[in-house]
């Protein structure tokens, strides 16, 4: 352990001599379905030259539940992760490299703020509950920020959801507000590896899909298809004992039971799809789910997703919902070139607020697409491929393309394009 | 339009009927394409009537037996015939297991992959449930062409076939069995049924070597998708006795049923659940005898040319003797030794009182009751009226066709009055007999009407009609209403009686909205979506198809009732209290027990309605629990009045735990069960040995979880019950202490035993 402690303070003073942080603000917020990092830090060049990147750490035991960083300069820009190739596998930290957008010279300071988005990072305790029992979420943190350079000053706040109740918590805390905790300006150590734990009473429900599927496929004769399946899981506190329904039900006959019984249950799902979709369905495998409803506005349908049980915690459903879009709205025809299609479509799920773990996006063009081509997405995707299917009337299979992507949310809910060229006779041929 | 009445009333009656003789003989010209047209619209019609449950609902198997039907359907699809036929069904049946490929009519599941994978060939990938789905109605369709043939074949008449086409293809009995999503062996046997008869008819008219090999054929298929197959290797032998019989035989009978009696048979061994039953079950005894009575007949027809009269009879009267006694010998000689035998549903057939006395489990299923004339009436309405005058006209004017009616009209109806399925197999005989009967009514009485308004008249100018033309009118419109009223009831009951798929209910709202109860599609789903994968669900035998196929897990007992000591050990454990049935499902390892429950929502067929059934097939092989124990005041009740045995038993207390509190009825008190029309006797109680696990919307289906053991000796109390992670701490606790003080462990916690006992 000694040995491992040497090694740790040589490969860190090796690094040190780089930058310094002097100012870290931590904010933490727990209010949503996920647990985000904000950290907004000052950090200066001591070293002997320019420097392009810098080194930002994040705790091995957090890596996993990590889904995104998002790094933003003071100008508004998004600036480059690139996952430092771990050099000393025994550290607790996990390295990534975060580039400037202009080369920092000697002695020069820097603002910029990191976003860190996690999931699974929130565990009920007790990790089963009764039905009227209200749940307590256990957070836990370093309470120092990880960090490879020495820091001069740095603040940690704590944002819980809005009427908390704190159960338990360690750490000195300065002082607490009705929102928020905040433990004050702490001058600390590099790698100061201390615990940070906070129990509280929070009764939402932990939705994560494990799983996303998104199907468009296009027609020619005038519609796109969409087939989206989802696997949900609700991570909130199990049931202890017995689900009863004659507990449950109290909510359907008094709505102010709402605010009493099964609060970390997923009863319904909100979404927001276009306007234009039509006949809309909602299935699983063993047919259809009859429980749902949407309504329609002048700028979109607004469809209340049932699942056929409430999930409770510890629970999972699966399903799978579709609609159809005219072609109208989202294949434009280049009018230069008239084989040159361009099919416009947002790239993520309409279930934006959810974090889908393996998201998977596919666009089946019509057999004899060729020259795919698709503009550029503001995110790094996990994989791509061309693929094909066969369907009803299908020689030469559909070329698909399929965009692979791990922990999408709602920050990659992006409008593009993809191009491709199908010349009129297969235009024609069939639907 | 005026002007054109004008002119045909200006005409004398003569003109008219040239007009109409014009105008009939410009029909008869295009005869052959109105009528393929009528028969190509009576099969739209055939599959159209079927589809109502699909547009009411969805495309979805509906009741019990097409749930397996459809699973081992996919089996075949994904895993091809090789692997179907060897295939061990685990999920069923825990822990016996099922061997599917032997204990089952591959007809239909073969019917619907091959279909499923030639539309694929086809570049037409259809999901191989639509395929299910959709497999009654087109088959109906089929039904309704290979009726016209059968009615064509014979009466000699088309348009006595197309109202046989048009009857079976609206005929009420028949929809009841193959709407869209009754994915099940009937739907394809009526079809391979009416088509057996159909090329047995056509080889026995013609003698022909080729058409009874395709009879042999199409009765492959049949034994292939149905257990009725054994009514057609019956009937035919009777036909084959009749026409010897009334002295209509000929060498054309002798040719045909020599040809399809081996060979139909051999076709018949060759499906393993079949096997070599085709020679050995009194089923398929009435064949092998017949082809021997059918080759001594031919040599006492040649004997008939070469001996003298006396010596014929004398010879005659020896056989027959002689024969009798060896058969009546052989054949008790074989019942005796065991080797042949009749199956429980055969006898029940022979005689209607037998499953209620030796099998209730045969008893106990709704579609094996006897059939009430309010459900002939409902079934087959205006057929009722024209059948018998169809019948009569078949025995006035014999033909081999007609006497096959006669006999097949005869049997089947004597069949459908011992249980209601087998109406579905009176259907057709109906439809045709009921064609037969109105196609000649209609002859009859449209011949008078043309002579009434033809040139040829006697003396005194009057027509030779036979009877008055008022009565041939009137006669002409009572036929036309009833086959009017026919299609309307047929629509009315298509729609409204048969389109439910039992999985999915509906109710009306008082505002006329539709709402869909689908509380048993909720909870299967959540069997399968919130359970591991190997857990094993206990329930009664009807949900066993159901659950297998929706909720993909594990059942003791299902819809194919081979094993009744099993049924009855789950029947035992439904009607035992819950200490015993614990014990009981300990021992047969469930997990989970599923029970029905109607009472909230005004849903009648419940398990508490059968569990007069479960008690009854519990009793019939454990004496210990006997049916009068379970009557309070001399009825079956639920509430203040019921048994203890009653109030203590598992099915009452899985059905009505927690039901106490909740209000169902307005104007009443609490635990008011809307199917009993009771509030229930007992109320407050806990479950000791069970966990809701849980409970559908409407209450319909409840799970229950079987708890674990707990790790202290099992006559203590409080049980602690499931070893939840809250109480782990305190068993980790306890166990360390029992290890280090044995004696501590034995002064704490055996106290309370001395003293409970």
């Amino acid at each position: 352990k000694v040995l491992f402690l040497i090694l740790l303070s040589l490969s860190i003073t090796s690094l040190a001599a780089s930058f310094e942080n002097v100012q870290i603000n931590r904010k933490v917020v727990l209010k949503g379905k996920y647990v985000s990092v904000d950290i907004s830090c000052k950090l200066r060049n001591i070293a002997s030259g320019q420097k392009d990147f810098f080194v930002h750490a994040i705790h091995k035991n957090f890596s996993d539940n990590l889904v995104d960083i998002l790094p933003v300069s003071k100008r508004k820009s998004v600036l480059k992760v690139v996952r430092q190739p771990d050099s000393s596998k025994s550290s607790h930290f996990i390295q990534y490299q975060i580039h400037f957008d202009r080369p920092l010279d000697k002695d020069e300071s820097i603002d910029l703020t990191i976003k860190e988005l996690y999931k699974r990072r929130l565990t009920p305790i007790p990790k089963a509950i009764k039905l009227r029992e209200a749940q307590n979420l256990l957070f836990e943190d370093t309470l120092y920020y990880p960090t490879i350079y020495p820091t001069l000053m740095q603040k940690l706040v704590i944002e819980l959801p809005a009427p908390h109740k704190l159960v338990k918590q360690t750490g000195k805390v300065k002082a607490e507000g009705t929102k928020e905790l905040s433990y004050g300006e702490i001058a600390n150590k590099v790698f100061e590896d201390e615990k940070l734990q906070i129990i509280y009473e929070d009764n939402k429900p932990l939705p994560i899909f494990s799983e996303v599927v998104r199907e468009l496929e296009i027609s020619h004769w005038g519609n796109i298809a969409v087939t989206e399946s989802y696997v949900l899981h609700n991570q909130a506190a199990k049931i202890n004992g017995e689900f009863s329904r004659v507990d449950y039900q109290q909510i359907k006959y008094n709505p102010m039971m709402n605010e009493m019984i099964g609060r970390n249950i997923i009863k319904d799902l909100k979404i927001k799809i276009p306007r234009m979709a039509y006949g809309l369905w909602y299935r699983d495998v063993i047919g259809n789910v009859s429980s749902s409803h949407a309504t329609k506005d002048k700028a979109s349908i607004y469809w209340e997703v049932i699942p056929r049980f409430p999930i409770l915690g510890g629970w999972k459903d699966e399903w799978q919902i579709g609609y159809n879009l005219p072609t109208k709205y989202y294949l434009k025809v280049n009018k230069e070139d008239n084989e040159q299609t361009v099919l416009n479509t947002s790239f993520l799920h309409p279930f934006t607020d959810i974090i889908a773990e393996k998201y998977t996006l596919k666009i089946i063009l019509p057999s004899g697409a060729s020259n795919v081509q698709y503009t550029k997405l503001p995110f790094e995707l996990d994989n791509l491929k061309m693929d094909s299917v066969s369907s009803y009337l299908d020689l030469q299979a559909r070329p698909v393309l399929v965009f692979e992507k791990k922990n999408a949310h709602s920050f990659h809910s992006k409008n593009f394009q993809v191009i491709y060229d199908v010349d009129m006779l297969t235009r024609i041929e069939k639907p | 339009a005026e002007r054109e009445t004008m002119l045909l009333q200006e005409m004398e009656p003569s003109d008219l009927y040239i007009f109409f003789t014009k105008v009939g003989k410009f029909m008869q010209t295009i005869a052959p394409i109105i009528k393929w047209l009528i028969l190509a619209l009576i099969s739209l019609i055939a599959f159209s009537m079927r589809i109502f449950s699909v547009i009411r609902y969805e495309s979805i198997i509906h009741e019990f037996d097409p749930w397996f039907n459809y699973r081992s359907t996919q089996y075949l699809t994904h895993e091809g015939f090789y692997n179907f036929f060897n295939w061990f069904d685990a999920e069923s049946w825990y822990p016996l297991g099922r061997v599917v490929g032997g204990t089952v009519y591959p007809g239909i599941m073969s019917t619907a992959a091959i279909i499923h994978w030639t539309l694929k060939a086809l570049l037409i990938p259809v999901d191989i449930r639509n395929v299910c789905v959709f497999l009654a109605p087109v088959f109906s369709a089929f039904t309704a062409i290979s009726t016209y043939f059968l009615t064509k074949q014979v009466t000699k008449r088309s348009e006595a076939g197309l109202l046989g086409a048009l009857f079976v293809a609206l005929c009420p009995s028949y929809i009841s069995r193959s709407v869209a999503g009754s994915y099940d062996n009937e739907a394809v046997a009526i079809f391979a049924l009416v088509n057996t008869f159909y090329l047995w008819i056509k080889a026995a008219d013609t003698g022909s070597i080729l058409w009874a090999v395709a009879c042999s054929f199409q009765y492959g298929y049949m034994v292939a998708a149905w257990g009725g197959y054994s009514f057609i290797i019956n009937i035919i032998p009777i036909f084959v006795l009749a026409t010897i019989y009334l002295g209509k035989f000929s060498k054309k009978v002798y040719v045909a049923y020599s040809v399809f009696y081996p060979l139909a048979n051999m076709i018949a061994i060759q499906i393993p659940f079949v096997g070599f039953q085709a020679v050995k079950s009194s089923e398929h005894l009435a064949s092998h005898g017949v082809f021997f009575v059918l080759q001594a007949y031919m040599v006492y027809l040649y004997l008939q040319d070469h001996l003298s009269k006396q010596q014929l009879k004398t010879m005659g009267i020896t056989l027959i003797y002689v024969a009798g006694i060896l058969c009546l010998f052989g054949f008790t000689t074989l019942m005796v030794l065991g080797i042949t035998k009749w199956g429980g549903r055969s006898l029940t057939l022979l005689d209607p009182t037998y499953a209620k006395k030796y099998i209730p489990i045969v008893a106990s299923v709704s579609e094996h009751q006897a059939t009430t004339w309010s459900q002939y009436f409902f079934d087959l309405q205006g057929l009722m009226f024209f059948a018998p005058v169809g019948f009569w006209l078949c025995c006035k004017n014999v033909n081999n066709g007609k006497i096959f009616m006669g006999i097949y009209g005869i049997l089947s109806i004597y069949f459908s009055c011992v249980m209601i399925r087998l109406l579905l197999v009176m259907a057709p005989a109906v439809c045709i007999l009921a064609a037969i009967g109105a196609s000649g009514v209609i002859r009859k009485v449209s011949k008078e009407i043309r002579v009434f308004f033809g040139p040829e008249r006697d003396s005194s100018g009057q027509t030779k009609t036979k009877f008055p033309c008022e009565v041939s009118f009137a006669g002409l419109g009572v036929v036309f209403i009833m086959l009017v009223y026919y299609v309307l009831h047929s629509t009315y009951v298509s729609s409204e009686a048969y389109a439910n798929p039992t999985v999915i209910l509906s109710s009306r709202l008082p505002n006329g909205g539709k709402i869909i109860i689908d509380d048993y599609r909720e909870a299967y789903y959540w069997l399968r979506m919130n359970t591991p994968p190997d857990t094993k669900i206990m329930s009664w035998w009807d949900y066993g198809y159901q659950l297998t196929g929706l909720a993909n897990r594990t059942v003791l007992v299902d819809n194919n009732t081979w094993n009744n000591t099993h049924i009855a050990t789950v029947g035992m454990a439904m009607s035992s209290p819950e200490p015993e049935a614990y014990e009981i499902c300990k021992m047969l390892d469930v997990d989970y027990v599923l029970v029905i429950f109607g009472g909230y929502a005004y849903y009648s067929s419940d398990d508490i309605s059968k569990f007069l059934w479960m008690v009854r097939i519990g009793g019939g092989v454990y004496p210990h629990i006997r049916e009068v124990d379970y009557y309070g005041d001399h009825q079956y009740r639920t509430d203040a009045q019921a048994s203890e045995t009653m109030k203590n038993c598992l099915m009452y207390k899985l059905c009505y735990y927690r039901f106490g509190e909740v209000y169902t009825a307005h104007g009443q008190p609490a635990g008011y069960d809307t199917v009993r029309n009771a509030v229930i006797g007992k109320k407050d109680f806990k479950l000791e040995y069970f966990t809701e696990a849980f409970t559908s919307e409407r209450w319909i289906v409840r799970i229950y979880k079987v708890n674990k053991r707990s790790n202290r000796y099992p006559g203590m109390k409080p049980r602690l019950g499931d070893y939840s992670e809250t109480l782990k701490p305190t068993y980790e606790k306890f166990n360390a202490k029992f290890q280090r003080s044995n004696q501590n462990y034995q002064l704490t916690y055996f106290k309370p035993i001395q003293i409970t006992y």
